[in-house]
Parts: structure tokens; C-alpha cells; sequence
């Protein structure tokens, strides 16, 4: 991605990952921009859309349901519909499911349980947009953090997105929550938009345990 | 042309997971069950909703149900609805 571009960081009610996506994106040598959820921004002031974890609108009805709504992510679908990058990560991931710019949806962990843990995932499938990551690098280690992180469609759709090449990454080793097919993250059709379980705004520098997470953007 | 009259109506929703998805409130819930002597032959959990929606009829009421149940208090992916009760106030 070209570095004087902005990226633009999504803030809901709820949101608190967002200034650890920014200091990610600063770290990364991005310049960033917050954008509020009820604003509408200019697409073309953006290069990036980084959407940040946390429980937008306290998870009510389904996680990321009402963010989906919010006057916000209709820009983020033009910025998507126009080929800008989108990342979703955690509750962002959710976010975009809802909001049927990813397949699929994430439900409840099968263990029920809350799970904060380091994963090692494998990368799938290579996307232009994601362009740090390549196969010539498949594992990952990355943290993961959340109660409903299990991936889940119905069996044709799954089929359909195996078949061209959206399944971004899968879990390596053990399944920490159940997913289908062990997918921790996915691409829409494009491969410019995508959504990940773990957090790689939380392991870009040696101190967080981890320098993966600097791939992702 | 009749005299159309808006009236108040207090709409309940009813949200399920699909059968395709494990529910695992309602596991959770049922094996607290057996250990409490209990027993259900199963358990689900899901959601209600009560909306007060202004409308002319029964008819219209339902109809706008529906519409915030399908775009906004389901994920057709993993739930179901079902309208159980419109009541003029």
C-alpha cells in the first residue's frame, strides 16, 4: 500500500481496539485518520479501512449486527465497491459479516467460553491488497481474543468459498473455537476486503511476543 | 375513500437459531438442567422482542415486523423469526 495514503480507522460505540490499530498503522508507517460511526467520509480521502475489535453497540442483538447498520458503513461499502482495502479484525470481522461484505458469520465458540490465547494460523490464499503476506510465508502467529469467533455458513456457501480462493486463513495445530473448516479469516470475492479472528495490531513489535501482525496491512 | 386511522400496536418477535446451529446457550442450559434432577428432553435459547409500531391495521403492523425482524434482528445465515403476537394498545 502506498504510505501516503491514509488509512482510516472506524470508531463505534464499544470499539477499544482502535487506538492500538492507530499506533499499529503509525508503527507501520501509514499516516491515519479516526472515522466516526455516524459520519459518512469521503472515499477518496482513504487508501485503507481498518475496522478495530471491541463490542460495538455492547454486542447487543448479535455481534456486529447494529454496527452493520450504522451510518458509517456506507461509505466503507462504496470504499469497498470502489477496490479500496478493508480489513476487519475481531469484532471488525463480525462487523463486515453482518454487514454481507464477507461471507459467512461468526457465532458462539463451541466451548462457550471467552478465549485469550496465541494461535498459529496458515495462510491460504494471497490477495493484492495484502500484498506483506505471500506463501512463501505461511505461518503465522498471532493472538486471538473472543467469545464468538466460530466461522460459520451452510455447507454450499462454504463450498463456494473454498472453491475461489476466499478463505483467507485457517488455524494450524488446534481449533480454538470450533470453526468450520478452521478458518480464522476470509476474503470477499475481490480479495480487497477480509476479516480476521486474531489480532495482528497486537504483535507487530518484539515486546507484544510476536512481529506477524506487521504483514497484515 | 375510507378514513385511514392510525393506531397504536405492541408487536412480538420471536428469534431462534436454526436447527443447522449448534446452540450452545441451550447445551449449557439443558445439562444444568440434568444436574439439577431437572431434566428436559432438550432446551434452545433464543430471543424476544417487543416493538410498538404505529400502523393502520394488524395487517401493515405485521408486515413492518417482519421487515425490521429480516433486515436488522436476524441473520438469515444462522436464525429464524417468527411473529407471535400483534396486539392493538
Amino acid at each position: 500500500m502506498d504510505q501516503s495514503r491514509i488509512v482510516g480507522v472506524v470508531r463505534f460505540p464499544g470499539t477499544n481496539c482502535d487506538q492500538d490499530v492507530a499506533s499499529w498503522c503509525e508503527a507501520l508507517g501509514y499516516r491515519w485518520k479516526f472515522l466516526w460511526y455516524q459520519d459518512l467520509f469521503d472515499v477518496g480521502e482513504v487508501e485503507a479501512i481498518v475496522i478495530p475489535g471491541g463490542f460495538s453497540y455492547g454486542d447487543y442483538v448479535r455481534t456486529g449486527a447494529l454496527a452493520a447498520k450504522a451510518p458509517v458503513m456506507r461509505s466503507v461499502k462504496e470504499a469497498a465497491d470502489f477496490g479500496k482495502t478493508v480489513l476487519g479484525i475481531c469484532n471488525g470481522f463480525q462487523i463486515l459479516c453482518e454487514a454481507k461484505l464477507l461471507p459467512g458469520v461468526l457465532v458462539k465458540n463451541d466451548s462457550l467460553q471467552f478465549i485469550d490465547d496465541w494461535v498459529t494460523l496458515k495462510l491460504q490464499n494471497e490477495s493484492k491488497s495484502f500484498n506483506k503476506l505471500n506463501l512463501s510465508k505461511t505461518s503465522l502467529r498471532l493472538p486471538i481474543a473472543h467469545g464468538e469467533g466460530k466461522f460459520f455458513c451452510e455447507e454450499s456457501e462454504l463450498k463456494r468459498i473454498l472453491d475461489s480462493g476466499q478463505i483467507w486463513l485457517t488455524y494450524q495445530g488446534s481449533n480454538p473455537n470450533g470453526s468450520l473448516h478452521d478458518i480464522a479469516g476470509v476474503f470477499n470475492q475481490k480479495k480487497n476486503v477480509a476479516g480476521l479472528m486474531p489480532h495482528p495490531e497486537r504483535a507487530f513489535q518484539i515486546w507484544q511476543g510476536g512481529i506477524d501482525g506487521g504483514l497484515f496491512l | 375513500m375510507g378514513l385511514q386511522v392510525m393506531k397504536k400496536y405492541i408487536v412480538g418477535i420471536k428469534v431462534m437459531l436454526k436447527d443447522v446451529v449448534l446452540d450452545t446457550q441451550g447445551r449449557a442450559l439443558n445439562q444444568v438442567l440434568n444436574q439439577n434432577h431437572m431434566a428436559a428432553d432438550s432446551a434452545r435459547v433464543g430471543k424476544f422482542f417487543e416493538l410498538t409500531l404505529t400502523s393502520d391495521s394488524t395487517a401493515s403492523a405485521t408486515l413492518h415486523a417482519e421487515k425490521i425482524a429480516v433486515s436488522i434482528l436476524i441473520n438469515d445465515l444462522i436464525e429464524k423469526y417468527e411473529v407471535l403476537e400483534v396486539k392493538e394498545m
